[in-house]
């Protein structure tokens, strides 16, 4: 059921009519009859092999707490350091082996699927992520498992988060999804005007500038100079407008309902630095991997000791960041291959490794620099430069995950220094091939509306608090302009996932 | 303490950590000073900080750091 379609609208429908009008304590089973539906709705097929996960992370994690609880009787009772340490070394060795068992069988079913060309069960490389997060966050005692197999699967199946993420963490969701929660129209209110947010940025803007970047790709070398600078631009706001729609969608829904799902972007546009932009871009999937790659290498015996013998032969500043770099390069190996099994996305990942690394190494540099001109980090000029040198550098990187192969990449990057048509600049309606004159006014337009809806976010106000402050006329004169855009002017996807580009992992 | 106090003064000596309290919940610290913080105590107190240790509540502050190390020599 694509978010995108008629039929996912009168599905909100009748949740929202059943999960405020029967007796509130059913809530947890209206949304667990929606997920199934939700779920269903992709086909019954492959439907067994989410069922597949949730019994096996559930039932796992249940083990590992009980290995935990185990070890808490076993420390009472020692009488020594010795036998505390014995009893902890039995206990950790029990729960590695189950851990591996779970991670077996789930990352097994999930690389068998991604890659061997069959079609993909509906969200799969996210539940496998999430389920695997949950029992890693079991296994180190941050919360204890869920004793109830239901409430489990509740989380897991949960819609809003099953086809592209958020990868949420289950005590983050498990207090709202187990309250009990009153009608409010203020929420509703809330919840609507950012679906619409979120429908708009999806339909209006990123589908058109998706028409821009398909054009440039495949222009077949017809395309070079300013318009390869132009697809940079494009294809991280493209991305930016379809993702992040997709998640003021989700976490719209989630507002009305009473829930709160995790934010998956904060502002990533005004990031000064490659490093800075994965704290603030797909913000889930970057703390899945630091939370359960990073720091498992970074901190593991066998790199902490290389870690200590690099001392001996670097400085110590370098030396300590040795078990930091290695990490990175094992978690970006695996992100792009989260993405697939390609050379372009490996590649992908190790430039966004290189690039953070770099810009850790030449940062003392960078501020040397910085004083020698004279100019404050806060100075704003050179906070924009920062952000437009990250802008573009991200979305060169994001080209070479996005083009389809590393000779179209290696093309375009070709094609950027050998064309000459830089006087172009002057006739920027003509820098998007495949638009209309309208639809470049339309794009500029929407792109100004989400950079001002960034800018307030980054001073830290709440957008809906602001829409609120407005006139009430001029208020609804908005939302209607808003939702008539996204009637009059946006594409509507027919496909299972609506067309969303991350949709596809 | 002092000693802790000076490894996490070398790793990031732009921070008072004296009266910092929120390192990790207001994003002073990062994934990295993490690391090379554990790799530095771990050495020099002959301590085994784990992944399970990696809470908030244990590196927000000197003092919690310091309440972790003395936690884990005493196991």
């Amino acid at each position: 059921m694509s978010f995108l379609s008629v039929k996912f609208l009168l599905f909100l429908a009748v949740l929202f009519a059943a999960y405020f009008l029967l007796p509130k304590k059913w809530q947890r089973g209206v949304l667990l009859i929606a997920n199934i539906v939700f779920y269903l709705s992709a086909g019954v097929k492959y439907a067994g092999f989410i069922l597949v996960t949730a019994i096996s992370a559930w039932g796992i994690a249940l083990l590992v707490e009980r290995t935990n609880e185990k070890y808490q009787e076993l420390r009472k009772n020692a009488r020594t350091r010795e036998e505390k340490q014995a009893g902890k070394a039995v206990c950790t060795r029990k729960k590695k082996q189950i851990m591996i068992v779970v991670m077996a069988l789930n990352f097994g079913i999930w690389i068998g699927f991604k890659y061997s060309g069959l079609p993909l069960p509906l969200g799969i490389s996210f539940y496998t992520f999430i389920a695997v997060g949950y029992c890693i966050d079991v296994y180190r005692g941050k919360y204890t498992a869920e004793k109830r197999f239901d409430r489990f699967f509740l989380f897991l199946t949960f819609f809003p988060h099953i086809i592209q993420g958020p990868f949420s963490r289950y005590d983050k969701l498990k207090d709202s999804l187990s309250t009990e929660h009153e009608f409010s129209l203020d929420r509703m209110g809330e919840g609507i005007v950012r679906m619409l947010w979120g429908f708009f940025k999806k339909m209006v803007i990123a589908d058109r500038l998706g028409v821009v970047v398909q054009n440039i790709y495949g222009g077949e070398g017809s395309y070079g100079g300013i318009y390869i600078l132009v697809l940079m631009a494009a294809v991280t706001l493209q991305l930016y407008a379809d993702f992040s729609g997709y998640m003021d969608i989700a976490a719209g829904i989630c507002r009305v309902l009473g829930l709160e799902l995790q934010e998956n972007f904060r502002q990533p546009l005004f990031s000064r630095s490659i490093e800075e932009v994965w704290r603030r871009w797909h913000i889930t999937l970057g703390a899945w991997f630091r939370d359960y790659l990073f720091y498992s290498i970074s901190m593991s015996r066998a790199v902490q000791k290389l870690g200590k013998r690099c001392k001996e032969k670097m400085s110590p500043a370098m030396a300590r960041m040795i078990p930091s770099y290695l990490a990175l390069a094992v978690v970006w190996t695996a992100t792009g291959f989260w993405h697939g099994a390609t050379w372009y996305y490996l590649i992908w990942g190790w430039m966004n490794m290189v690039f953070i690394i770099l810009g850790m190494q030449l940062s003392a540099s960078y501020t040397k620099i910085r004083e020698k001109l004279h100019i404050s980090d806060s100075n704003r000029a050179w906070r924009l430069f920062q952000m437009l040198r990250t802008f573009l550098l991200f979305g060169y990187m994001e080209m070479f995950s996005d083009s389809g192969s590393t000779s179209c990449s290696v093309r375009l990057t070709i094609s950027l220094f050998s064309s000459n048509n830089w006087g172009l600049v002057k006739h920027p309606l003509l820098l998007f091939p495949g638009l209309e004159i309208l639809d470049v006014v339309i794009v500029a337009a929407g792109l100004l509306l989400i950079l001002t809806a960034d800018i307030l976010k980054e001073k830290g106000k709440n957008l809906y608090q602001v829409l609120k402050s407005v006139p009430i006329v001029v208020r609804y004169i908005g939302y209607a302009g808003l939702f008539y855009a996204i009637i009059l002017l946006g594409n509507t996807g027919t496909d299972l996932t609506g067309g969303f580009m991350y949709a596809q992992f | 303490m002092e000693e802790l106090k000076a490894i996490l003064s070398e790793i990031r000596p732009d921070i008072d950590f004296d009266e910092e309290k929120h390192l990790i919940d207001d994003g002073i610290l990062d994934s990295f000073d993490i690391i090379s913080i554990v790799g530095e105590v771990n050495t020099a107190f002959d301590v085994e900080i784990n992944v399970e240790d990696l809470l908030p509540e244990n590196f927000n502050s000197m003092q919690a750091m310091y309440d972790l190390i003395c936690k884990l020599q005493d196991e």
